[in-house]
């Protein structure tokens, strides 16, 4: 664990490291061959990620395939309006942001805490097995999850409910097939899912705190608790702020994996999320153009979130990324 | 057969195509004295574009295609879908050298994106493109104008078998006409394949001392012991009266619901004919409220499970399978799979096929099955597009026609087929004997599935149940298949006239690109609220009426706008 990054050389400190080298270079000699290194990568999201943008056009004609690029014709916002105009769309784009969010939010503390607990943990072997054990759910596919899922939270014989049924003596519960219950259980399996990423991020960060402001503390007399709380939660601020800015772009991101294998019509009202409705509209019906126009929409909210958190992190935590 | 003119509701929606077809020319006359000039004088002295004889090309001529690897399509000696059994037999028995210029393994309809990014990349069109599926992709092929007028070609081509199968059904044409013109050939399939017939556990009727029902009060019985006095004899009441999987409609290809509706003369998910010779849609007819009742009845009384509108259709069949449901309806062929799995799981289970019972009023009805399941499109810069018709011909003459010797056994031995020292045929049952193991050659073939005479297979498989003696190889074939099948195909036959068939072939109109999936969505929720008791029956009405303001109205009009079209 201790190889992984921590915030420390994120930030930035190995550079100085190779720029303060006693023989000084001049500055363009120094950058060259680093800006070189840096070429490939750049000239890869030129072409793939920045030239194909253009292609976004098309979410202000209305594109036929069979016509082409060009010759399709404009419309304007025509696309967006349609999108704001029907009821049931603003629907599933306040189910996404409620989904997403929840994951968000509860994506950031179970992690946290996990991780926080895990550090306690004085066994080696224990806590690593443990690490393991949490990160492996993150290399299952929702399509076998989907199957899973389905067959333990079934109302009827799903092991879920018959064990609910005889500890609690309460009526079996729709999971699946009732609005609330479907989120409840779209965010409670992706948190179990993704959580153990996170924790190994967090951990690393608690291994780069350093034990002389443990030691001192305990010379002070401060207990277990005390500790956590004016040494280790400080120390963990800028990681959770990086997460967290990183996570908000996703806020308009309800997982379109999973909740295209769990979801049906009982749940429509509130588990149907924008990229399951776009992969309806495009991929189903071949309205490419609506399609995009809905993409674009949530790129552009995407983007001015992750802005704004950054700026946000930059002025009161004082923290950069870059 | 259709005549050209006919179509001005289609031509009106296809305006795309029209200018992508006329661009360059000055009008369709001008077109179509280009078309005329674009064939070399070959066509005035020889009906073959190359030296022909003896049915085969003399010299090899190049057929271009593009094709999906279905996950149940096997090769056995180091085979590829480029060089195989069926790609020498095209070369040498007809002297066509057949090229692949993509191949893709077809899982989550890569074949389909691979066409469509190919149609908006602007790739260059392979000679032919052969698709089954979604038919707004064939459209948009048909409209980027790279295709020729086929149904022309195929008047001057196709063999008599071959036309003869196709006026099986003349509307098999429509979706693909476009200003008069047929722009794709159907690829045909057996007719009543997908038909629904009951499947019912033989052995519970027995043991619960029931008969099988035949009328909507006697299948309410059946299922009513069959859910609540433990059929399985385990002592635990983990039993379901019917197994259906309404995830995606209502009305489906297999653990269907369809039928429930059919016997208070409603059909969901599709275009019903009315008395007044107009068409609806069948979701939103009045009859659909006493089918939602007793769907809604059966949800309530957990004759089916809880977790129907959660199951798709395959995932449906499992309750079944594994012994837990007494009774599923879907086509015959459910007992070839995935109904014998039943056995395995329960050794001593026994299903028999039974007729759908009838409803109230003694209606029966059943969804129907398209004869064609998609086209073939022929690249209008082709540069011997008799090619595909001789290879086509050759088929029907040999494999579909059930006179033809050349295909005895199968496509070709040691594939589909081989003989055992002792003479006797192996086939698909004796894999392990067959070197290699048994591979279904004919599904390499342009169209999948070789060349299907449409009525023919169902009609002679009923006929051999009813005990005729075959009277040819073909017979002869299909009375070697399970018994349970044949009394299956019989009964499908003996209910034809239940049949209630999509009337709506067209390509999809505007409004229901525009509105579809809105449209698609309500219905969907509503329908599934109203079986889980979560909203009155009563609340169809409410739907109906906003199906119809939002854009269903629009729908109905466009869709009888079509209908009147295909009439004249």
């Amino acid at each position: 664990m201790k190889n992984l990054v921590t915030p420390a050389s994120v930030k930035g400190e190995k550079l100085d490291v190779s720029t303060g080298k006693p023989r000084k270079k001049s500055k363009w000699r120094t950058n060259l061959s680093l800006d070189l290194m840096v070429m490939p990568a750049l000239i890869l999201t030129l072409i793939f990620a920045y030239i194909p943008m253009t292609g976004l056009a098309i979410a202000f004609k209305n594109y036929k395939p069979g016509l082409g690029f060009n010759a399709s014709k404009w419309v304007g916002l025509d696309h967006f309006e349609y999108l704001f105009s029907i009821p049931e769309n603003v629907q599933v784009i306040w189910n996404t942001l409620i989904i997403a969010g929840l994951k968000m939010i509860a994506g950031l503390i179970v992690p946290f805490l996990f991780a926080l607990l895990l550090n306690e943990v004085r066994k080696m072997a224990f806590k690593k097995m443990v690490q393991t054990i949490v990160y492996m759910p993150h290399f299952l596919s929702w399509v076998i999850l989907g199957g899973i899922l389905s067959d333990l939270l079934a109302r009827d014989g799903g092991l879920i409910n018959q064990a609910l049924v005889s500890m609690f003596g309460i009526k079996p519960i729709f999971f699946l097939g009732d609005g609330n219950w479907f989120r409840f259980v779209v965010v409670v399996s992706d948190v179990w899912k993704e959580f153990g990423f996170n924790t190994i991020v967090f951990l690393a960060s608690l291994a780069g705190i350093n034990p002389a402001l443990y030691e001192a503390a305990e010379v002070d007399g401060a207990g277990r608790w005390q500790q956590t709380r004016s040494i280790t939660m400080p120390a963990m601020l800028p990681i959770t702020i990086v997460v967290g800015t990183l996570a908000l772009g996703n806020v308009l991101n309800g997982g379109f994996d999973q909740i295209f294998n769990l979801y049906n019509a009982l749940v429509f009202d509130k588990g149907d999320i924008i990229d399951t409705f776009v992969y309806r509209l495009g991929i189903v019906d071949g309205k490419f153009s609506f399609s995009t126009a809905v993409g674009l929409f949530k790129s552009v909210v995407s983007f001015v979130l992750i802005v704004s958190a950054y700026r946000i992190s930059y002025k009161f935590a004082n923290y950069r990324i870059f | 057969m259709i005549k050209k003119m006919k179509f001005s509701a289609t031509a009106v929606l296809s305006t795309a195509m029209l200018a992508g077809l006329l661009a360059g020319c000055g009008g369709n006359t001008n077109k179509e004295k280009a078309e005329g000039e674009d064939k070399p004088a070959a066509s005035e002295d020889a009906m073959y574009s190359a030296p022909f004889e003896n049915g085969k090309y003399t010299t090899p001529v190049t057929l271009t295609t593009v094709f999906p690897i279905g996950s149940s399509l096997k090769f056995k000696n180091g085979e590829n879908i480029e060089n195989n059994v069926h790609t020498k037999w095209a070369k040498d028995t007809l002297g066509i050298d057949i090229k692949y210029l993509w191949t893709v393994s077809d899982q989550n309809n890569a074949y389909e994106t691979k066409l469509r990014l190919m149609l908006t990349s602007g790739e260059k069109m392979p000679d032919i493109i052969s698709f089954r599926g979604s038919p707004s992709l064939i459209s948009d092929l048909i409209d980027s104008g790279q295709f020729t007028d086929a149904g022309e070609l195929f008047d001057k081509y196709a063999s008599d078998i071959y036309k003869q199968a196709m006026a099986e059904e003349p509307t098999v044409w429509n979706p693909y006409i476009r200003d008069g013109k047929r722009m794709g050939i159907p690829i045909l399939e057996n007719a009543y394949n997908n038909d629904p017939v009951m499947y019912i556990r033989e052995d519970w009727l027995k043991k619960l001392n029931l008969k099988a029902p035949s009328t909507l009060a006697e299948l309410e019985t059946v299922l009513d012991a069959f859910t609540n006095q433990d059929p399985d004899g385990n002592g635990k009441k983990d039993t379901t009266g019917l197994s259906v999987g309404f995830k995606n409609n209502l009305n489906t290809w297999m653990s269907e619901a369809g039928w429930v509706f059919g016997m208070f003369g409603a059909m969901p998910n599709q275009w019903n004919k009315t008395a007044d010779n107009k068409l609806a849609y069948g979701s939103v007819q009045p009859e659909m409220k006493q089918g939602l009742a007793t769907m809604q009845k059966w949800m309530k009384e957990g004759y089916i499970s809880s977790e129907s509108g959660l199951y798709d259709e395959a995932k449906a069949t499992e309750a079944f399978t594994a012994g837990k449901s007494g009774i599923i309806v879907g086509p015959y062929w459910m007992t070839g799979w995935p109904l014998p799995d039943l056995q395995k799981n329960v050794p001593d289970a026994e299903f028999k096929a039974y007729p759908l019972p009838a409803g109230p009023d003694g209606k029966i009805g059943r969804h129907g099955t398209k004869i064609a399941s998609g086209a073939v499109l022929i690249n209008k810069d082709m540069e011997h597009k008799d090619a595909f018709f001789v290879y086509q011909n050759y088929l029907f003459d040999n494999w579909a026609n059930p006179d033809s010797t050349t295909f005895v056994n199968g496509f070709a031995k040691g594939y589909d087929y081989d003989i055992a020292q002792d003479g006797k045929v192996l086939k698909e049952q004796d894999s392990d004997k067959i070197q290699g193991g048994w591979v279904d050659a004919i599904r390499y073939t342009l169209t999948y599935d070789g060349a299907i005479i449409p009525n023919l297979m169902m009609n002679t498989l009923a006929k051999l149940a009813e005990g005729a003696e075959p009277s040819n190889q073909y017979e002869k074939n299909l009375s070697e298949r399970i018994p349970e099948q044949l009394k299956a195909a019989k009964i499908i036959i003996d209910q034809k006239d239940s049949v209630m068939p999509e009337m709506f072939t067209g390509t999809p109109t505007e409004t229901q690109l525009s509105r579809g999936d809105m449209l698609e969505k309500l219905e969907k929720e509503i329908l599934n609220k109203i079986i889980y008791d979560k909203a009155p029956v009563d609340e169809f009405d409410t739907f109906v009426e906003k199906w119809t303001t939002t854009g269903g109205d629009k729908v109905t009009t466009e869709v009888n706008e079509w209908y009147e079209s295909i009439q004249k």
